[in-house]
């Protein structure tokens, strides 16, 4: 049965919410009398979501203007600002989004530490910025440590943050409308997670842009949203019957499973480009990304305490890049190798990102960890949010002569 | 600007900073003490010195190259624990019976990893995860973390540090901040008697040898600076903005051109001494969480302290006379390259002139820095 | 049974040809604009060597190397990291580690007992650590590339080079040449510096003797040398042309690739 035109609906429905992730998106909100709330990382979505507030996540803004049209002046523009000569591409055009007062003032600040130094920098710069002197400002520290103490510290201060939030707008948190919002979440979270099992079937059913939408939707865009919980469903519904008919992606041939650990690259000009030449030319199925990858824990509902303590655990140990970035190297190598072999990848590719000082810092332990795990590793070192500095065809042929030393090719 | 001063203790002192091991530290191990090292001022040397060991706060002079480090690190890595790390895998810190490595910064925060995956000496690490904003309600909680390192260190060495023991090492580090601070007021005056490279050997040494003889030392210097009568000539005042300057070379360099360094902010500078820890009170650990957290303008990794650290600048710029300043980052450096960004506006609003550039752990680019000190003395008017 | 490894690297092509067990090498060429040219020149110069008519005679071809997707003619393509490891294993079974430093980039290679390739990296993104730097250094010294890699300008107190850019490292050697230092002492820190580039790089795939030299680098005595200091090893030679080593790989890959062919007698 062709069932493309199931997926294209869900697809098309999708679409156009692509652009809550551009600074003209968060601009227009501003226009209209909508009080926009900025921050440097993703957090207290759920919080957000149940008071009505549009979220800008500056990074996030800064990541999706490499994506689209326009990336490469946008990127050189932002160099000749002169923030740094080894920032990480991403967060240099999130400066440049802010310092050249492309976001919307925003009704209130909240910044943080994670998930690492240039987002740190980032945070600061806001609180800085001149324009922006009279808004209301809030910094929250994480731990490093991911022991109970560290989790409540945290906890404490997202509890602090929303009574922040409540007299920066002017607007109460309904607490039933956030438990509300947590229900539904938690239904979205399940969902995903069940999602996610049916990817691990052989051949896998869909592409990896499916978890990453349905990460977006129910995590950043429409937390706790009811239209979300049905479009997942539906998403399920249509794979688990690929599932059943053993049917992988159309027009793909699996021979290869592997999966990118970092931000998949996905360029302005040629969209998923690498992904999908390595799947039609060598069967080989990118099978997730670090933000397509669901690992979350439902919110604990049974007490104020544990449903903040649940938020804490959700930014700090369940978003892909504070994950790796706030836990150990140790702790990092163990979860992609175990994470590789759950879901039957012949390989790892950590596409890396220029300026991501942490992960930089972690590729020996990942390594050893991989080879003693005997799961392949490549690291590349390109600059996923700007292909001039390792073109897509120089990444595709790394990734291909990686698949080829490693025997898959012969398969 | 030329240095004026010959002296024996300054010599003992320049001698101390121009390398890792020295016979201070020598000595020390020979008398069986211990030693640890440790990374940034955000690390209280006061537990450490009440615990009976010896801080030694790390560098890597005198290294050229980061080959075995890099297996662990890029060049997108920040080179300067790059080349501590180095300085460690070839067993030059074979010396030291522990190693705190703080949550400073990302770079820094992976030598934890890896010093432990590289399996050197020494087997004793610790992860100080500190408090990363300066906000009241953060000073209990870095009040518990500097009770676990306590604990840590205490465990480790076999020593316990008392509530006593520790008000006198906070007394012993409050003397060299007071000491510290004579000399750079030296530097106030219209001929120091002291060159800016000269200062940094100083600073540097006092985290390299023995806080006690260091503090006897400096006072004796202070005492020799005090009788000299200088009046070395120099084109413009200058200040360092940046993080960890600890290279008597690059200062050397710039003092070359014809400027005198008379004061600076960085990782060895006044940061470190401008406030003192609070004593007398009935809660040491505490007196130093809210030194870390509230008190010291510390570095741009503490979260919401600019304004403290730009006030500093403004504070010494006016106090010292400066005719500019220089920004100095690390390349990799993300938090300076943001503060450097934002001192570049605000101190043109000041009416500050201010260049800045960033270097590499070895100051290769010896060549370009003496030309833009040198094109910056001009822009200034006072090349010539 | 005659069969032909093409290797088309960033600078120069090279050609090889298996007949039976024996290695005929071609000669080395500069790259045209075109990979497909290229390797015809390079295959022509085997082809003469061997003293055969034509390319006709060659049953099957293998090419590998930057350009190896881009030789018309050629049978199939294969890595070089693959093409480099197969060709020094069969040239010198003993060999483990790969050390190989082209015209644009360098790679080390970890082989099992059996040959295969068990881990490989390559640089990243720049030229510090491949041939370019050395040719951007020869431009500034008179000495050109045969004289970065002599054996008579090898010095015991090498230059400190410390700038991994190979952009700024040409400003350094201009300050050493102003300063008359020393052209021995400039050269040995020139590959000083590259060796210790490369060093790091072998150490993320694990050093195991015999530790080889390939690529356009393999002549220089010099940086030869100060591998051997930096990694505490001795680098043993290669009993063919160090450069012809990928071409050589997939020469042996051409005649895996032939007899295994269906309808193949054996």
């Amino acid at each position: 049965m062709n069932d493309n035109n199931v997926f294209d609906q869900l697809k098309a429905e999708i679409s156009k919410y692509d652009r809550m992730m551009l600074a003209d998106y968060f601009r227009e909100c501003s226009q209209k009398g909508m009080q926009v709330i900025a921050g440097s990382d993703i957090c207290l979505y759920e919080v957000a979501a149940a008071m009505g507030l549009p979220y800008c996540v500056m990074t996030t803004v800064g990541g999706a203007g490499t994506q689209i049209p326009g990336a490469a002046e946008r990127i050189d523009l932002a160099k000749d600002m002169e923030f740094g000569s080894k920032l990480c591409t991403c967060v240099r055009l999130a400066m440049y989004y802010l310092e050249t007062g492309q976001l919307p003032v925003p009704a209130a600040l909240i910044t943080f530490n994670t998930p690492c130094d240039a987002v740190t920098t980032l945070g600061e710069m806001a609180r800085n910025y001149k324009p922006w002197a009279n808004v209301p400002k809030f910094v929250m520290d994480a731990s490093y440590s991911k022991d109970d103490e560290g989790m409540k510290y945290f906890a404490r201060q997202m509890k602090q943050a929303v009574s922040f939030l409540e007299e920066a707008t002017g607007k109460k948190l309904d607490k039933d409308r956030l438990d509300q919002v947590c229900e539904e979440a938690n239904k979205q979270c399940r969902l995903l997670l069940d999602f996610q099992e049916l990817k691990k079937a052989v051949p896998c059913p869909v592409t990896w842009t499916w978890a990453r939408d349905g990460f977006r939707l129910a995590r950043w865009m429409f937390c706790g949203d009811p239209w979300v919980t049905d479009w997942l469903e539906r998403l399920i519904a249509a794979t688990e019957q690929r599932v059943k008919e053993k049917k992988g992606v159309d027009g793909i041939n699996e021979k290869i499973r592997y999966m990118v650990w970092d931000p998949a690259m996905v360029s302005p000009t040629r969209g998923d480009y690498i992904s999908n030449r390595l799947a039609k030319e060598l069967g080989a199925m990118n099978m997730m990304d670090y933000y397509s990858f669901a690992c979350w824990t439902p919110i604990d509902l049974s007490s104020e305490d544990a449903m903040y303590m649940s938020f804490a655990k959700r930014h700090l140990n369940e978003t892909g890049m504070s994950r790796q970035a706030m836990d150990t190297s140790f702790a990092f190598a163990e979860d992609v190798a175990r994470i590789a072999r759950d879901f039957k990848c012949d390989a790892i590719v950590m596409t890396g990102h220029i300026g991501h000082k942490e992960q930089d810092a972690l590729h020996e332990i990942v390594r050893d960890h991989c080879r003693k795990q005997g799961m392949p590793l490549l690291i590349i070192g390109c600059d996923i949010w700007d292909e001039r500095v390792m073109s897509l065809d120089v990444v595709y042929d790394k990734i291909r002569t990686f698949f080829e030393v490693s025997g898959f090719l012969d398969r | 600007m030329k240095s004026c001063m010959e002296s024996q203790v300054f010599e003992k002192l320049a001698k101390i900073a121009s390398g890792i091991m020295n016979p201070e530290i020598e000595d020390w191990k020979k008398h069986g003490g211990k030693v640890m090292g440790y990374f940034c001022p955000v690390v209280p040397e006061e537990l450490i010195i009440a615990a009976g060991v010896l801080p030694f706060r790390m560098r890597a002079t005198g290294s050229t190259s980061t080959s075995r480090a890099d297996v662990y690190f890029t060049d997108f890595n920040c080179d300067f624990p790059r080349h501590c790390f180095n300085q460690a895998l070839l067993g030059n810190y074979d010396f030291l019976d522990g190693i705190i490595i703080p949550t400073c910064c990302d770079t820094i925060r992976r030598l934890l990893e890896n010093w432990l995956h590289a399996g050197i000496k020494p087997s004793f690490v610790y992860q100080f995860d500190h408090v990363h904003a300066s906000r009241e309600v953060m000073v209990g909680r870095e009040r518990d973390q500097l009770l676990k390192f306590k604990k840590s260190i205490e465990q480790h060495f076999k020593v316990e540090i008392s509530d006593q023991s520790l008000q006198q090492a906070i007394s012993l580090c409050n003397e060299s901040r007071r000491l510290q601070q004579k000399l750079y007021e030296l530097r106030k005056m219209d001929s120091p008697p002291i060159t800016g490279s000269e200062t940094v050997a100083v600073m540097v040494a006092s985290s390299s040898m023995p806080r006690e003889q260091y503090n006897k030392d400096l006072r004796a210097l202070l005492d020799e600076l005090g009788a000299i009568k200088s009046d070395t000539k120099y084109k413009a005042r200058l200040m360092i903005v940046g993080s960890g300057h600890d290279d008597v070379f690059l200062s050397g360099i710039i003092e070359e051109m014809g400027a005198a360094l008379v004061t600076d902010n960085t990782c060895y500078g006044p940061r470190l001494f401008v406030q003192t820890v609070e004593e007398g009170g009935t809660d040491p650990l505490l007196a130093l969480a809210k030194y870390q957290v509230m008190d010291t303008p510390y570095c741009p990794k503490m979260m919401g302290a600019h304004e403290k650290r730009l006030q500093l600048v403004l504070d010494l710029a006016r106090d010292y006379r400066v005719d500019g300043i220089i920004g100095e980052t690390f390349l990799g450096c993300d938090p300076w390259g943001g503060e450097v960004f934002m001192l570049r506006s605000e101190l043109k609003d000041a009416g500050i002139p201010f260049i800045s550039y960033e270097r590499e752990f070895v100051p290769s680019l010896e060549g370009q820095i003496k030309t833009r000190v040198e094109a910056f003395l001009e822009m200034m008017g006072k090349g010539m | 049974m005659i069969v032909a490894g093409i290797d088309i690297g960033s600078t120069t092509g090279k050609a090889v040809l298996m007949i039976d067990d024996k290695i005929i090498l071609g000669k080395i060429i500069t790259v045209t604009t075109k990979p497909s040219i290229t390797a015809s020149m390079a295959i022509d110069e085997a082809i003469k060597n061997a003293g055969l008519s034509g390319i006709k005679d060659i049953e099957y071809i293998v090419s590998t190397g930057y350009g190896r997707q881009k030789v018309d003619f050629a049978n199939e393509n294969i890595s070089e990291i693959s093409c480099h490891g197969r060709g020094a294993f069969h040239v010198l079974p003993s060999v483990r580690t790969i050390i190989d430093i082209g015209g644009q980039d360098c790679k080390a290679i970890s082989l099992s007992g059996k040959g295969v390739t068990t881990s490989f990296e390559m640089n990243e993104r720049c030229a510090a650590g491949t041939g370019r730097f050395f040719q951007v250094m020869a431009k500034v010294l008179t000495c050109g590339l045969v004289g970065i890699g002599s054996l008579e300008n090898i010095s015991q107190t090498p230059a400190s080079i410390s700038n991994q850019c190979s952009v700024f490292a040409e400003s350094e050697i201009i300050s050493l040449v102003n300063n008359d230092t020393p052209l021995p002492d400039i050269i040995t820190g020139i590959n000083k510096a590259v060796a210790n580039r490369v060093s790091s790089l072998v150490r993320r795939v694990g050093i195991a003797d015999d530790v080889v030299l390939t690529g356009g680098c393999s002549s220089n005595h010099g940086l030869t040398a100060q591998l051997e200091i930096s990694l505490g090893i001795k680098i043993k030679a290669l009993p063919l042309d160090p450069q012809f080593m990928g071409a050589i790989g997939a020469a042996v890959f051409a005649m895996e690739k032939k007899k295994a062919q269906p309808g193949r007698a054996s």
